[in-house]
């Protein structure tokens, strides 16, 4: 696995996190400790998704919005990327056509 | 007798909310009526092992998994 996908699985884990926090402090808004990791969870989840986003690109289409350019078109969405991972790992996948999906720099 | 099981809730959320004491589960639990159990935040499993295993609450796992 290289830095990217290490990132966006830290990403999506981080975020899973936050929404089971999210529904715990709905039924529960008084919980101190709950709050707590909620905070640092939302602070360190930032902090991945800058370095994310500065790094390879938006990962939404508002995330390219500050760029002259519209770079959300640029590359492989996060999704694709992840298909063509396990593509090449010999998953067969009838819901991806190959040919209209993979970038030349594969 | 079985210890009864309380939790700490506020009125509100914990900036603006009053203290109150409930118990976990009814006392007095009506027929044709379905209850949940209060639950109490505890341990949590770290977000990549929260993400594997469908929740981050430990006491929820049984339920679910086994």
């Amino acid at each position: 696995m290289d830095g990217k996908n290490e990132l966006l699985e830290q990403i999506r884990a981080t975020d899973f996190a936050l929404i089971e926090l999210n529904l715990f402090l709905d039924t529960h808004p008084s919980d101190e400790n709950a709050l707590k990791d909620f905070r640092m969870l939302a602070e360190t989840r930032e902090k991945l998704y800058r370095q994310f986003t500065q790094k390879y690109g938006p990962l939404k289409a508002v995330d390219g919005a500050t760029s002259d350019c519209w770079l959300w078109i640029n590359d492989p969405w996060p999704w694709d990327q992840m298909k063509w991972e396990e593509l090449k790992g010999g998953m067969a996948n009838v819901g991806l056509r190959q040919e209209n999906r993979v970038p030349d720099k594969y | 007798m079985e210890k009864l099981e309380i939790a700490t809730i506020y009125t509100g959320n914990s900036c603006t909310g009053e203290a109150i004491i409930i118990p976990a589960m009814p006392v007095n639990p009506e027929y044709a009526t379905a209850y949940v159990r209060y639950q109490t935040y505890g341990k949590t499993f770290t977000p990549e092992e929260g993400l594997k295993q469908g929740t981050i609450f430990p006491e929820l796992m049984d339920f679910w998994v086994n």
